[in-house]
């Protein structure tokens, strides 16, 4: 792998990679994947077969739910307007749907990282009661019955297998990449800020970029950003994974990239909108054993720096990705004779 | 648990070998595996009598993973036979049963009782690691390393049986175990000697300390999950 990257370097300054057959592009300047790419390598077939898989509701117990339902591609694979992501029967989860992509950066999933490896997280949703309440064993026992999916593993070389139903949808989901905003042009030189956008850069860097680390926007660690507990949810974040006690209320740090799609915000979306966000690291900072020491003294911004922040935060939509037709309900899977949908 | 190691003489005598030789060379090991209680088989859904007069016991289901089974001879000398990871399932006959040719004489049995925390971090498997089997936790990640199902009278039906669900992999949580179970000293296998001898694995001892130490549920990954693991061998021995 790791050499496949450098000689992408070494060729074409652009950093191209061949995993299996699809193409993974890393964008210029960013660290290497932590995904390990090795024990299910990409190729275009199984992730059309996972891009079918993610849009289709026969992967739930009646056929209503699919994992587009949460995580739809206009909202960058958010689940926006509800706080609280709704599943099977119109049951209310716990937790807002985060949205999905850069995954092959991300080395824990779900708010509190109870699922390590993207190949296995989709049993999570799939069994979960108030999510899709199905089974693996009797989706693949529905998938055999089908013909378009039939054709599609063969067409794949792999065998109609419960892992491998989860490898799919994890191929099709590492394909899910956004670097293309305009703070990504800014750092290519094809852009530049405006004034205002400069200066929220400045304070970003200062306050925020600790955890929402560039260019990903989240170090992938846990933290502790001193939001008081929901007396309701009673959600301890990373304790129930680890069960230790330092890890109490520490929840995964989200990126900030594409917000403007991703609303509302926070691991049980309680805040609507950014300015929201920004009022709650100015003012709303609680002081609990594990919450993180550089916001303890909360994040103090007058109300044209926080003009500033949003402005920057701003930069960080990318159009292109959440419009992306290769990401979108795959047409021709589904209607193979109304024309062509790709 | 009984592993029953069946030393039975194979003899393929082809030409060119002498007869000895392929003695050694072929001896077939045929290993299977039950689950008693006093003494006795247990049969699935069905209950037993305890120590405790009047009351009594059912496992309604008893599977968990095996990996890397080696076996070893007098002198530490180990082979590992094969190295796949089996779901082992009390309902299912055929997953109690292993053949292996051996050329040492065999003092015991090592094996992993669960699943390694390198082979949960590299995600999901096929095979008997397909999640299909049912021994993948679905709302966080890391296979079940050990079912046990059931009812008794401390913990009825009516209210939901017993349930223990046993894994884990992060670290301080890791519910995998190795085992080595011997034979004594003077009791190895030798080789082209029909042998039989069993892996006892005594379930009603087992339930009766799981209920003493977890009450009728055990379902995610903890402190009790480990220590679960590690009591484990003082209900395995080899009989021969
Ligand atoms: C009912 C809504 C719902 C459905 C359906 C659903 N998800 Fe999710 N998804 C969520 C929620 C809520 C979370 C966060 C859960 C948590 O943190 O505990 C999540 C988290 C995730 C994550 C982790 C993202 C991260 O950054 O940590 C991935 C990946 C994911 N879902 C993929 C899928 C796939 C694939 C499917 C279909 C098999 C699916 N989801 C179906 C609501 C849903
Ligand atoms: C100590 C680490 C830390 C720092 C510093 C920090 N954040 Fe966060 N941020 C988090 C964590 C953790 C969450 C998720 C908390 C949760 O949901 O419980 C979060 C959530 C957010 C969200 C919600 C994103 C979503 O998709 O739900 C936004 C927006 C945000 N932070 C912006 C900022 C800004 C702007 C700053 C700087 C003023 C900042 N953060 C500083 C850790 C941090």
């Amino acid at each position: 792998m790791k050499i496949l990257y450098t000689i992408g370097i070494l060729l074409s300054g652009l950093v191209l990679s061949q995993v299996g057959n699809y193409e993974v592009v890393i964008p210029d300047g960013w660290p290497e994947p932590v995904h390990d790419f090795k024990n299910n390598p990409l190729d275009s077939a199984t992730v059309e077969l996972g891009r079918a898989l993610f849009y289709d509701p026969v992967l739930s117990r009646d056929n209503t739910v699919s994992c587009a339902s949460c995580h739809s591609p206009y909202n960058a694979f958010a689940h926006t307007d509800h706080k609280l992501s709704h599943g099977i029967g119109d049951s209310i989860g716990t937790r807002n749907a985060p949205a999905l992509f850069n995954l092959a950066w991300q080395r824990d999933f779900m708010w509190d990282g109870a699922a390590h490896s993207l190949d296995a997280q989709a049993l999570g949703p799939i069994e979960h009661v108030g999510e899709m309440d199905s089974d693996l064993a009797s989706i693949v026992k529905r998938l055999k019955s089908d013909q378009r999916y039939v054709a599609g593993f063969s067409a794949s070389g792999k065998e109609l297998t419960g892992v491998n139903v989860l490898k799919a949808l994890s191929q099709f989901q590492l394909t899910l990449i956004s670097a293309d905003s305009k703070y990504d042009r800014v750092q290519m030189n094809q852009d530049s800020f405006s004034v205002q956008e400069a200066k929220g850069y400045k304070l970003f860097q200062q306050h925020c970029n600790s955890c929402h680390a560039e260019p990903l926007f989240t170090n992938g660690k846990f933290a502790s950003n001193g939001l008081p507990v929901d007396e309701n949810l009673q959600d301890v974040g990373r304790y129930a994974v680890t069960l230790k006690k330092e890890d109490s209320l520490q929840f995964k740090v989200p990126t900030l990239r594409n917000l403007k799609s991703t609303f509302p915000y926070m691991h049980d979306g309680r805040f609507k909108s950014i300015g929201e966000v920004l009022k709650h690291y100015n003012e709303g900072v609680i002081f609990a054993s594990t919450t993180a020491n550089e916001l303890r003294e909360g994040v103090p911004l007058d109300g044209r720096q926080r003009t500033d922040l949003l402005a920057f935060l701003l930069t960080l939509n990318d159009n292109a990705f959440v419009f992306d037709q290769k990401h979108q309900y795959p047409r021709s899977f589904f209607f193979p004779n109304k024309g062509s949908n790709k | 648990m009984i592993l029953r190691l069946l030393a039975s003489i194979a003899l393929t005598a082809t030409a060119g070998l002498s007869f000895s030789q392929s003695i050694a060379k072929d001896s077939t090991i045929h290993l299977d595996l039950s689950f008693r209680h006093g003494g006795q088989e247990i049969a699935l859904g069905v209950p037993f009598p305890t120590e405790q007069s009047g009351d009594t016991t059912q496992v309604d289901l008893l599977r968990f993973y095996v990996g890397g089974l080696t076996l070893f001879n007098a002198s530490g000398t180990s082979s590992t036979l094969e190295n796949q990871w089996h779901l082992i399932d009390a309902s299912d006959a055929g997953s109690l049963q292993f053949e292996f040719d051996v050329d040492s004489p065999t003092q015991g049995v090592r094996f992993l009782l669960g699943v390694d925390s390198l082979t949960n971090d590299a995600g999901v498997h096929g095979g008997a690691l397909d999640p299909t089997n049912g021994m993948y936790w679905a709302w966080q990640t890391g296979y079940i390393n050990f079912k046990l199902e059931g009812s008794s009278n401390v913990c009825p039906a009516s209210e939901g049986g017993y349930t223990y669900h046993v894994g884990g992999f992060l670290s301080g949580l890791d519910a995998a175990k190795s085992f080595e179970v011997s034979l004594a000293r003077d009791a190895q296998i030798s080789l082209g000697i029909s042998n039989e001898i069993s892996l006892v694995f005594e379930v009603d001892r087992l339930m009766k300390e799981a209920y003493q130490s977890l009450g009728c549920r055990l379902m995610r990954p903890s402190e009790s999950a480990v220590n679960f693991m590690h009591n484990l061998d003082k209900y395995i021995y080899l009989e021969q």
